[in-house]
């Protein structure tokens, strides 16, 4: 939730950038007596210190545009976009991949700490700035960091999550139709697999939101109804995440968007690939999944709290916010919290997926765009701004076009303040009909002689219309 | 809970265990496993369970204290600490390294801090999972995540995922191809030039209102109680959605949510389930009549000891809360009267005469509509049980409760006889006659309840009973004080139409024979004096000045007898 992370209090990463960026800027005008500054160089040893707690050395480097501490994505606040941003050029602007501190800065005069900013910010005028920082840097004197030289391979922690975020939901993906089936065929049924399952995509959303986002771009036109699952169990993780539920009730929504179009599994494939439109018999055998899907919850083997919590939202996830959806029937009460979730995601899911009575699905940003005429009607309006807070102006999976001629995946959702100026990544012709994947850029990039916009959207598109998997490039 | 990663773990402790750390650390285990299976034996709040959990915690901080966090590796048979061997069993589930192992547990951690209520956590799961079951809702690891005990941690492998094939983005067709160039073209046609949402944050952010109003709703949907929202649907889906095929399952967890409803002393909603289930019942007399023989079972399902048993934990709480009788019982008469048979044999169990009371008449309500159950109680073979139903019947109609009563007023059980007498007498007097058989019932105690329902008013059909018991000679008894006490009574129900017999009886004597000759006289004047009559008493006392020793010892035995009687009754 946005306000979630503007009250948040500082977190040690984003402190030691924080003293890092005030180092050098404060070098910049005064002199190495200067109090203020001295101070600075303090904080900035004791944060290094600080921050050596199992490792004696701490690596800050940068990956697709993206500050990594320690090998871990750095997260930070909204607040703190600008600190993020300016360092981001700062290093950028130096060609700089990376530098690795070590402890024994704790041990080192303030003088060569001083001395090690003024490098830095002098390097931003030699020709060379990368081979003139390690030139300055070379002898005992500097022996406490070092340069990083990225190989422009992802670290090897993220490159793990990044597999085990695509093996949660492949596996996930194999468990909602192992469900479905033995549902079907009428053989008992547990969810502890579903349970294990939902439980690692919540770890994952808890380490990285953006990561989790791509897998919901996956597409299967054969087997819509199970991807839709669990594309819809992973938005709604996300959207839960971001209202600030806890772990357990998180647990419960998985679940509900697993479980959701359960229902489903039992119309024919006659009514779900029909291109013409349906009879009013078939809509109404539609219309009857949510209910399908109760009773199929109903049959599943586990205790009766869980069922009890889970079924009203499955059930309502069609219903609207109005009331005005389906399955109908006399009702008073407002559509439940995780029902009006499902709604938004199975909506922004649907809507962006290619469907054989809808071959060209709406991209992800004009799906949205078209969902807010929905808000105080179909969809809960204060939810349907925090979605759109969530995936940004242009979701993570879009494809754009740009004004240089180039396309990209938008691939990471941007903080607010630049919300219509995502990371892209470029795909570039593979000759085939196809394409291979390019060069990470930020739209936020601006030029440095300018100071305009290196890059402008100037359409969006939607991958499906070019057989484009965008998790395939984004993982 | 965390798990963290390998590293972390192999980086933060043990680089160089002593041989102590090892002894220390292979303790430690010995006493976790006795706290295991303390657990398993006894309640958690016996002392014994309490003791080895505490024992635990002790080492376990002693250790953390000397060597830092104590991690060890799961194998299938055995536990390691630094590749050292601290425990080992058979792989099975009595072994904890088993039970671990089994479940994808690669490595445990307790970390400094940790508390007795987590170790008490871990050893409850332990237990719970113990076992395995195919098809099941949750195992260890998933219960551990949801526990997030904050200084256990550990590393789980999927174990039962790993035969499942993994899809990959290639098997994965985004589109259909016949449609790809058609979807190109609209794509082209349709995609816009972006116009930047410059007012997006205006639009977009989210008013401290809506932030508020967030927060509330996530804090309401926390603490929301979904019971009645989840019947709410389950009701729908019954009255206008279900087939016959699902019916059978909607209805099991119905069931089951009943069962909880009870369990949790949520009363109105079990109230409002079983009334909702019986409208639903009505309206398919009409238009679903195939459901009504699941229906009916379920009510029959829902009134059985296997969803009822959860009331033997409800009865102390409705000692604390008394608004809750009421809707219980306005819970249970919705069920079938065969309810009877399960709430009947619990009642024994109650310790309360308030909640025994309440009990009794909700089984009399049941019994009203159908008597059959109670029947079926009242042939038991728990004598106890039979006796505390017998009053049940005092109050019901018909001539089926009369007919049990009398049977019961036949029973082998002395105390159940005496039930029976005492409810049917408070049922309906004219039935004495029924029971007047009785008045030579072995028991002592029977007799004297027949005599003393007998005595009780003065009634001339009773009196014409004893009369002709007495005057026809039909006592199957040779027992003077029997035959005084039935003297007694003829003198406390009977009339003037009574004197000629007890004259006979007092002053002729003639027509006894034998040594009871006296204690008729004894009977007749005792009856006499009974009567409160100025004929009985004019009777009397001639008796008192008669010529024959015999007659008048009869008379003074009698006015002894009177007076003793009269004394206690002072006294």
């Amino acid at each position: 939730m946005t306000t979630d992370s503007q009250e948040r209090p500082d977190q040690p990463d984003e402190i030691f950038l924080r003293t890092f960026y005030w180092l050098l800027q404060t070098v910049k005008i005064h002199q190495d007596n200067n109090k203020v500054l001295q101070e600075s160089a303090r904080e900035f040893i004791n944060s290094v210190v600080q921050s050596c707690v199992d490792d004696p050395h701490i690596t800050l480097e940068i990956f697709r545009g993206r500050f990594y501490l320690r090998e871990k994505k750095l997260i930070y606040r909204i607040v703190s976009f600008d600190l993020v941003h300016g360092m981001l050029q700062f290093f950028e602007s130096r060609g700089l991949q990376g530098l690795r501190l070590s402890i024994t800065v704790g041990d080192a005069p303030i003088e060569q700490v001083l001395a090690f900013a003024r490098i830095l910010n002098h390097a931003g005028r030699q020709e060379n700035p990368l081979a003139w920082i390690a030139q300055r840097l070379e002898g005992d004197a500097f022996s406490w960091v070092e340069i990083v030289h990225n190989q422009e391979e992802l670290p090897e922690e993220e490159l793990e999550l990044r597999e085990r975020a695509k093996r949660a939901y492949f596996y996930s993906l194999a468990a909602v139709k192992d469900v479905g089936k033995k549902i079907f065929s009428k053989r008992p049924v547990g969810i502890r697999k579903t349970k294990r399952l939902v439980q690692k995509l919540v770890d994952i959303l808890s380490e990285d939101e953006s990561l989790l986002l791509s897998m919901s771009t996956i597409r299967d036109f054969d087997d819509y109804t199970y991807t839709h699952s669990v594309n819809v169990a992973v938005l709604s993780l996300c959207l839960g995440k971001r209202i600030g539920l806890s772990r357990t009730a998180m647990e419960r929504l998985g679940i509900c968007g697993l479980f959701h179009d359960l229902g489903k599994t039992a119309i024919s494939r006659e009514i779900l690939f029909k291109p013409e439109r349906l009879t009013n018999q078939e809509f109404e055998e539609i219309e009857r999944h949510p209910v399908k899907s109760v009773i199929d919850i109903v049959k599943l083997r586990t205790d009766g709290d869980l069922k009890a919590k889970i079924i009203p939202p499955i059930f309502e996830h069609h219903l609207k916010y109005d009331l005005s959806g389906y399955p109908r029937y006399h009702r008073e009460k407002p559509q439940g919290l995780f029902g009006r979730i499902l709604s938004i995601a199975d909506v922004f899911d649907a809507m962006t997926s290619s469907r054989v009575y809808r071959p060209v699905p709406f991209s992800p940003d004009r799906a949205l765009g078209m969902m807010t005429e929905g808000a105080g009607k179909d969809f809960d309006p204060i939810l349907l701004k925090v979605f759109f807070n969530m995936l940004g102006v242009f979701p993570v999976g879009t494809l754009l076009e740009l004004d240089t001629g180039e396309i990209g995946l938008a691939m990471e959702t941007p903080e607010e303040a630049m919300q219509d100026r995502p990371m892209v990544l470029i795909l570039v012709s593979d000759g085939k009909d196809g394409f291979r994947k390019g060069k990470p850029v930020n739209l936020a990039e601006r030029d440095t002689h300018t100071g305009l916009f290196r890059r402008n959207i100037v359409k969006s598109r939607h991958p499906e219309s070019y057989g484009i998997q965008p998790a395939e490039f984004l993982l | 809970m965390t798990e963290i990663s390998m590293e972390k773990g192999l980086s933060t402790a043990y680089n160089d265990p002593t041989d102590e750390a090892f002894q220390l650390a292979r303790d430690l285990i010995a006493f976790f496993i006795i706290a295991m299976k303390n657990y398993a034996l006894y309640p958690e709040d016996n002392e014994v369970s309490q003791q080895s959990v505490e024992n635990v915690v002790t080492r376990l901080n002693e250790f953390i204290k000397k060597y830092g966090d104590f991690r060890f590796d799961v194998k299938r048979d055995r536990l390691l600490f630094r590749d050292q061997i601290i425990h080992q069993g058979t792989p099975h589930v009595g072994n904890i390294a088993f039970i671990l192992f089994r479940d994808g547990i690669q490595w445990f951690e307790f970390q400094k801090g940790v508390e007795l209520p987590e170790v008490a956590g871990f050893l409850r799961l332990l237990n719970q999972f113990r076992e395995t079951v195919e098809e099941s809702d949750g195992d260890l690891v998933t219960a551990l995540w949801e526990a997030q005990f904050p200084h256990l941690c550990y590393e789980a492998t999927d174990v039962f995922l790993d035969d499942e094939t993994l899809v990959d983005f290639f098997l994965l067709r985004v589109t259909d191809e016949d449609h790809r160039g058609r979807a190109q073209e609209a794509d082209q046609e349709t995609s816009q030039a972006i116009a930047y949402p410059d007012t997006y944050t205006a639009t977009w952010e989210l008013t401290p209102e809506e932030i508020n109003k967030l927060g509330q709703m996530v804090l309401e949907d926390e603490n929301l109680d979904n019971i009645e929202e989840n019947l709410d649907v389950i009701m729908v889906i019954l009255r206008e959605h279900v087939e016959e095929d699902d019916l059978e399952d909607v209805l099991k967890f119905v069931l089951a949510e009943f069962r909880d409803a009870l369990s949790r002393v949520e009363f109105q909603v079990g109230r409002k389930l079983l009334e909702e289930v019986h409208e639903i019942r009505e309206s398919c007399k009409t238009n679903r009549a195939w459901a009504i023989p699941m229906l009916d079972h379920f009510f029959k399902e829902a009134s059985g000891y296997q969803v009822l048993n959860v009331l033997q934990e409800v009865w102390p709480v409705l000692e604390i809360l008394g608004s809750h009788r009421l809707l219980l019982r306005q819970v249970l008469l919705l069920l079938s009267p065969e309810a009877v048979l399960a709430i009947g044999p619990m009642s024994l169990e109650v310790s309360s005469p308030r909640t025994q009371r309440d009990l009794m008449e909700l089984i009399g309500s049941l019994a009203g509509r159908d008597i059959a159950p109670l029947e079926r109680l009242l042939n038991h073979p728990n004598k106890n049980l039979v006796q505390r139903m017998v009053p049940v019947l005092k109050d019901l109609e018909g001539d089926r409760p009369s007919e049990l009563l009398l049977m019961l007023a036949r029973n082998s059980s002395e105390q159940i006889r005496k039930t029976a007498l005492d409810t049917l007498m408070a049922r309906d007097r004219q039935l004495l006659q029924e029971i007047f058989p009785l008045i030579d019932d072995d028991s002592d105690h029977i007799r004297r309840l027949i005599l003393q329902h007998i005595g009780e008013d003065r009634n001339e059909f009773v009196e014409g009973l004893v009369l002709d018991y007495l005057e026809q000679r039909k006592f199957q008894r040779h027992d003077n004080q029997h035959l005084l006490a039935c003297y007694r009574a003829l003198g406390s129900c009977g009339s003037a139409r009574s004197i000629p017999f007890l004259r006979r009886s007092l002053l002729n004597g003639g027509w006894i024979l034998g040594f009871s000759k006296s204690a008729h006289r004894q009977g007749a004047a005792i009856a006499l004096m009974a009567l409160e009559l100025d004929e009985a008493q004019n009777l009397l006392d001639k008796a008192s000045r008669s010529l024959f020793p015999g007659v008048r010892i009869a008379y003074r035995k009698a006015m002894e007898s009177s007076s003793k009687k009269m004394g206690a009754h002072i006294l």
